[in-house]
């Protein structure tokens, strides 16, 4: 009765025929950015392994990567692949919604975008606390070096 | 005929609604969060900029005009990265906005505008991220 009552909530709305082909060409673009994301990663790990820690240095250049490098290189690659697989999660569930009718999958496709946008937020809030930690400690710290 | 049968099949229900009212709360946050990370950026930027370029002598042998081209390139590419991330984040900020007024006052119009928005802030991301992977073949292959 309850669930009766909250979808009247919403009678006047429905996925028309412009709604879902927003949805579906919302959803394609996601797999694009799924799919370069996967290859970028692809491509940090080949680099990762061809340029492994300690490389040759010239001079003040460095040739290879440091091991705090490889390390967030490492974070930053396990983490791109939690927040895509909502992405992915979206852009599957929703063309399948989409295409079969099927108002579950089309739901939990919304779901699986809204958990992005949650993991996101958090990864943000994370990184910018580090940052501003690190810059307070630089700017008050005075002789210690951080970067 | 057929077409018109099966958009009916496909409602704004509760659920949806609720995903979508999440989609709005988190991106609208996710959105302002990133515009005031990008403000911190160029507060750090500024406060931080003689120690920044005092690095560059060390970093680099070049002779002060080519340190004073790297200082210029380094404003404009912190300009564009800026507007590029304004108008990201105006894309999702819009269509958060949107969605949320086109459920509370079941407007359809309102929320087709605002998935249209959201679709095009994941157009845009999906371009920049073949861009940021164009790049990263090349200091790839160039390294």
């Amino acid at each position: 009765m309850q669930t009766e009552n909250q979808t009247d909530l919403f009678a006047g709305v429905s996925f028309d025929i412009t709604a879902r082909e927003h949805i579906r060409s919302m959803a394609g673009w996601v797999m694009t950015g799924v799919v370069v994301a996967i290859l970028g990663y692809i491509l940090s790990a080949a680099d990762l392994a061809i340029h492994p820690a300690a490389g040759a240095e010239t001079g003040n250049f460095s040739m290879g990567l440091s091991g705090l490098e490889m390390s967030v290189s490492i974070v930053f690659i396990l983490v791109g692949l939690v927040v895509n697989y909502f992405l992915y999660r979206f852009a599957i569930l929703a063309r399948r919604g989409l295409n079969n009718q099927d108002q579950a999958k089309l739901n939990a496709g919304f779901h699986s975008l809204k958990l992005f946008f949650i993991v996101t937020s958090v990864i943000c809030i994370v990184t910018l606390a580090a940052v501003l930690l690190l810059a307070l400690i630089k700017v008050f710290g005075g002789e210690t070096a951080i970067w | 005929m057929e077409d018109n049968t099966s958009v009916q099949e496909l409602r704004v229900d509760a659920e949806a609604a609720a995903g979508l009212t999440g989609i709005a709360r988190w991106g609208k946050f996710f959105g302002v969060l990133v515009l005031a990370g990008t403000g911190l950026f160029f507060l750090l930027l500024v406060v931080l900029w003689d120690q920044l370029v005092g690095a560059l002598p060390e970093l680099d042998t070049a002779d002060r005009e080519t340190a004073e081209i790297v200082k210029v390139g380094m404003i404009i590419v912190c300009l564009i990265l800026a507007v590029i991330i304004g108008v990201l984040m105006s894309f999702l900020l819009k269509s958060a906005s949107r969605i949320r007024n086109g459920l509370r006052y079941n407007d359809s119009l309102l929320l087709n505008s605002g998935l249209a928005s959201l679709r095009n802030y994941f157009a845009m991301y999906a371009v920049l991220s073949i861009i940021q992977l164009l790049f990263s073949l090349i200091g790839f292959f160039v390294r």
